[in-house]
């Protein structure tokens, strides 16, 4: 009799136990269930319209007025994209705009590399102060010193060309602040080391701290990438001929040019956002890195 | 004689020795320096020379003291302007911050697929000012775009997005929203690292919850943070310009039209350069007006932690 009471408590303990552990199963599944559910949906509303402007840029003519739009293009048509490049010249337009990055990217590279690293390894009268005046110059918005600009690049005789695009974007404070503080996280002895061997400040620079500095240059490449497809205004007053006209400028020319035609003109869009879509899928890592750098540990 | 000859040669020597020791100083920063004077500095103090005068084509010929500033703060045009780039600012800042935050706190502890979600929620950032600008110039069509299709499901009528001044404004926020949400989220989540866990820790044990551990610990903790997104992304949406210029034109009836368009249209369309300078002199006030505000706040909050 007291046996089998001690016996049924032992039991009903245990079932409490099980109860209590099912019960936090059940609410840790419900936790993270709806976290994901969450997730997907904010996933779903990001990709969605990316995935509509390709779609669209698929269809027909006549597809594309479709009510109820059709999620999967039926049949899948290249005309869109045959009518951008008949009327305007996306490869010349893509390969100014591919020469202007890359032209950015190196001498944002180099100038804010040299930069960088002597703000934050060299001291000299003044330095806080003129590091602090270049880079409270992200603070004066391009459009504050839009009409001095346009009348130096005049000038200069600069205008229709890529100096004169690439110039007001050659030197970016961002990269200069990026590389400073990538720069002064890295131990100072081994750069000390090569100084007692005898080793230049330009060889420092160029075999030990470069080398060792990959993820900050790309990160400032990546930026300055991003940051080349952003102008808009500036490629846009400077350059009056079509062909000079990078992608991004281009493809609002088109859009006058083709009212209410949302085929040839997501075609131009998809033209212009997968590249870049692919290229950050791949490194997605140190886009974000590049972007959002300084933010943290400044 | 002679020896003011050595004297001019031993400060020769001097000035050599001296470039020489500090050759890789001089290289690395004239660049920069030429670079900042030339494109930045200089550009700056133009706009405020040529806002003083009355000007013709690009040239200054009278100067007039403040009347450029006299005759934009005159122009109902520009208060219109004015209004609409703060309301604007004011959406999609709060908007992009509040979704930002959401999303971190949901990506906060350490689950499969995190890295997965988060390149996802940035992608929009990277995407091309013009083509995110036509993307949602076809997605928002009052007639043919998806968005209007998908809130028909829920019984709501089609919305006149770019073609009404009541709507034309929170269709670019919501535009905003979307692209920027996941640049807040990723400096969120920075910024959520950076919290001790034990601070949680000692909340359980006094028995805190949800609530009041993110109301007590994470808030706080996250305003330096906060303050920093919040800077970055005023002065970034107060100079709102592609949108109004490729889909509205500034309009239905000036409903769309913001500060830097106003600049550009009295620039380029109206070739009153003064009165184009005296307005970009305001817009670099305002925005240095708002980071002064906030990093003050900024200041004054750290010094309390």
């Amino acid at each position: 009799m007291k046996r089998s009471k001690k016996n049924s408590k032992s039991l009903e303990i245990l079932n409490e136990t099980q109860a209590r552990q099912t019960k936090r199963q059940l609410s840790f599944v419900l936790k993270y269930g709806l976290k994901y559910i969450i997730l997907i949906f904010f996933s779903t509303l990001t990709l969605v319209p990316i995935y509509w402007v390709v779609v669209t840029s698929l269809k027909t003519k006549s597809t594309i007025l479709f009510w109820p739009p059709q999620w999967f293009p039926n049949p899948i048509s290249l005309n869109s994209y045959e009518e951008v490049f008949k009327q305007l010249p996306i490869g010349r337009m893509a390969l100014n705009s591919v020469i202007i990055a890359l032209s950015m990217i190196v001498t944002n590279v180099v100038f804010c590399s040299l930069a960088g690293y002597t703000f934050a390894r060299k001291h000299f009268p003044g330095r806080d102060i003129l590091f602090a005046l270049i880079i409270s110059t992200m603070m004066i918005p391009m459009y504050v010193r839009l009409i001095p600009l346009y009348l130096l690049t005049i000038k200069l005789g600069m205008q229709n060309s890529y100096q004169g695009i690439i110039l007001p974007s050659a030197i970016l404070a961002f990269g200069i602040f990026l590389m400073r503080q990538y720069f002064s996280t890295l131990p100072l002895e081994v750069e000390d080391a090569a100084r007692i061997d005898g080793c230049s400040e330009w060889g420092v620079l160029l075999r030990i701290v470069l080398p060792e500095s990959k993820p900050a240059v790309t990160s400032l490449a990546l930026f300055t990438l991003v940051w080349s497809m952003h102008d808009f205004l500036w490629p846009l007053i400077v350059i009056s001929n079509t062909e000079m006209r990078p992608l991004p400028v281009g493809i609002t020319l088109f859009v006058d040019l083709f009212v209410s035609e949302w085929g040839p003109v997501m075609a131009m869009t998809s033209i212009l956002i997968v590249p870049i879509v692919i290229i950050y899928a791949l490194l997605q890592s140190q886009f974000v890195r590049g972007l959002t750098e300084g933010a943290v540990k400044g | 004689m002679s020896s003011k000859v050595l004297q001019i040669r031993e400060a020769e020597l001097l000035l050599v020795r001296w470039l020489r020791r500090n050759s890789f100083t001089i290289i690395s920063l004239a660049p920069v320096i030429i670079f900042f004077s030339i494109y930045v500095y200089l550009p700056t103090l133009y706009s405020v020379y040529l806002s003083l005068f009355k000007t013709k084509l690009f040239t200054p010929v009278n100067f007039i003291g403040f009347q450029n500033y006299l005759n934009v703060l005159k122009d109902s045009s520009f208060w219109g302007a004015l209004r609409n780039t703060f309301f604007f600012t004011a959406g999609s800042v709060i908007g992009s911050l509040v979704f930002g935050l959401v999303l971190a706190l949901l990506l906060e502890s350490k689950m499969p697929g995190k890295t997965f979600f988060s390149s996802i929620f940035f992608m929009p950032y990277i995407i091309p000012y013009t083509a995110f600008t036509l993307l949602w110039y076809w997605i928002l069509d009052p007639v043919y775009g998806l968005i209007n299709y998908l809130l028909s499901f829920i019984g709501i009528k089609a919305i006149p997005w770019f073609t009404s001044s009541d709507w034309v404004i929170p269709a670019f926020i919501l535009m905003n929203i979307w692209k920027r949400m996941g640049f807040a989220m990723v400096l969120f989540l920075a910024g959520l690292n950076t919290i001790p866990k034990e601070l949680y820790d000692a909340a359980i044990v006094d028995g805190a919850n949800w609530w009041g551990k993110f109301r007590h610990i994470t808030l706080p903790l996250l305003r330096p943070i906060t303050l920093f997104v919040m800077v970055v992304s005023i002065i970034y949406n107060l100079q709102l310009f592609i949108e109004p210029f490729v889909i509205t034109k500034g309009g239905p009836s000036n409903a769309s039209t913001s500060i830097v368009f106003l600049l550009y249209k009295t620039a380029f369309n109206l070739y009153n350069i003064g009165q184009s300078s005296a307005i970009a002199v305001i817009l670099f006030i305002i925005i240095a007006l708002f980071t002064f505000l906030i990093m003050k706040r900024f200041k004054t909050e750290n010094f309390y932690e």
